[in-house]
C-alpha cells in the first residue's frame, strides 16, 4: 500500500496516501478555507488531531497541514514535514495489540519498518 | 513462601531495585530494540517493537505505580529511571509482552529461596502486591515478581490474540 510518510516532533509515522484528500502550508496558502480555526462563509470546520499534545510534546517550528477522508469524514492533521511516498507491503505492517490504548478510539493501525526504523501508521478512520 | 522448591528465574534492573520474573515465560532478551512510543497508550506502556513480524507492547515497570510505593513513585516520576538497554520478551497466554530491563542475570538452583516475609523488606520501593516473595542476589535481594498478577494488571489479557498475517480480521492495518 502507498503510505505518507510524515514527522511530528520525535514521532515518525505514516498514512495512508489515498486518504490525504490536501496537504496545506498554510505560509503558502493563508486564505485556505481548509485550514484548521479559520472562519468565515468559505470556512470548513473539521477536528484537528495534534499528534504534538498526543504525544506529550509542545509544537515546535513550522507545520503543515494533511486532510484527511475517511468515510465521508474529514479531518486536519499538523504534521512537521512530509518526506516521501512510498509503497510499503501490506504483509510488513503488524497490527497493534488493542490492549495497548488507554482509551477508544485507536489512533493507529499498526507498525512497520523503514531503513530509518519502526513508524506507526495512522488509522484515517479512527480520526472523528 | 519460605521453604518452596527453588525455581529459575531471570532477573534484571528496574530503575534502582532487581527484579525478576520466572525463566519459563522468557523467550528472549534483546538488546538495543528500536522501541517506538504510541500516542494514547497507558503511561506504563513504553511503545511498541517489531519483534519477529509482531508488534511487541513494551512496558516499563518504572512507570506502573501499582508496582511501587509513593515515594518510589514520585521518584520515578521526577525523571529519575535510566534508560533499559535491553528488552525481555515474555511469552503470556498468547500474547508476547516486553518488559525493559537491565543487567540480566539468571538466578537458579538453591542458592536463593523465596520468602513472602522478606518481601515486605523491599518496601519502599516494591509494594507486596505484585511480588511472589524475594530471593537473595549476589548483592542485594531480588523482587520475585508474580506474572499471574502482574500481566493482566499491566492490560495484558489472558488470552490475547496473536495478530496473524492470514487473520487478521479487522485489526488488519492494511485493512484486507
Amino acid at each position: 500500500m502507498k503510505l505518507l510518510l510524515v514527522n511530528v516532533g520525535r514521532g515518525r509515522y505514516a498514512v495512508a496516501a489515498d486518504a490525504v484528500t490536501r496537504i496545506i502550508d498554510p505560509e503558502l496558502e493563508p486564505g485556505s478555507p481548509l485550514l484548521p480555526g479559520r472562519t468565515g462563509d468559505d470556512a470548513e470546520a473539521y477536528p484537528v488531531l495534534d499528534l504534538h499534545a498526543a504525544s506529550g510534546e509542545m509544537p515546535r517550528g513550522s507545520t503543515v497541514y494533511l486532510v484527511l477522508e475517511a468515510e465521508g469524514r474529514r479531518t486536519a492533521v499538523p504534521v512537521d514535514s512530509a518526506e516521501e511516498i512510498c509503497e510499503v507491503p501490506a504483509t510488513a505492517i503488524a497490527p497493534l495489540p488493542p490492549f495497548i490504548f488507554a482509551s477508544a478510539p485507536r489512533l493507529f493501525r499498526g507498525l512497520f519498518h523503514d531503513p530509518a526504523g519502526p513508524r506507526l501508521l495512522l488509522d484515517e478512520r479512527a480520526l472523528r | 513462601v519460605s521453604g518452596a522448591p527453588a525455581a529459575r528465574r531471570l532477573a534484571f534492573r528496574v530503575g534502582a531495585t532487581r527484579a525478576a520474573v520466572p525463566l519459563a515465560v522468557v523467550r528472549e532478551v534483546v538488546q538495543d530494540a528500536a522501541i517506538i512510543a504510541v500516542p494514547g497508550s497507558h503511561p506504563h506502556v513504553a511503545g511498541v517493537a517489531l519483534h519477529r513480524g509482531l508488534a511487541l507492547p513494551v512496558y516499563d515497570l518504572a512507570r506502573f505505580p501499582p508496582l511501587w510505593s509513593a515515594e518510589a513513585g514520585r521518584r520515578f516520576a521526577a525523571g529519575g529511571v535510566p534508560r533499559a538497554p535491553l528488552l525481555i520478551v515474555c511469552a503470556w497466554g498468547e500474547a508476547m509482552v516486553g518488559l525493559l530491563g537491565d543487567e540480566v542475570d539468571l538466578l537458579e538452583g538453591e542458592a536463593y529461596e523465596l520468602d513472602a516475609d522478606a518481601a515486605t523488606a523491599l518496601s519502599p520501593v516494591f509494594l507486596t502486591g505484585q511480588v511472589k516473595g524475594t530471593a537473595a542476589g549476589a548483592a542485594d535481594r531480588i523482587a520475585c515478581l508474580d506474572v499471574q498478577k502482574l500481566f493482566p494488571s499491566l492490560g495484558v489479557p489472558d488470552e490475547a490474540l496473536r495478530p496473524a498475517r492470514e487473520d487478521a480480521g479487522e485489526d488488519d492495518p492494511a485493512g484486507r
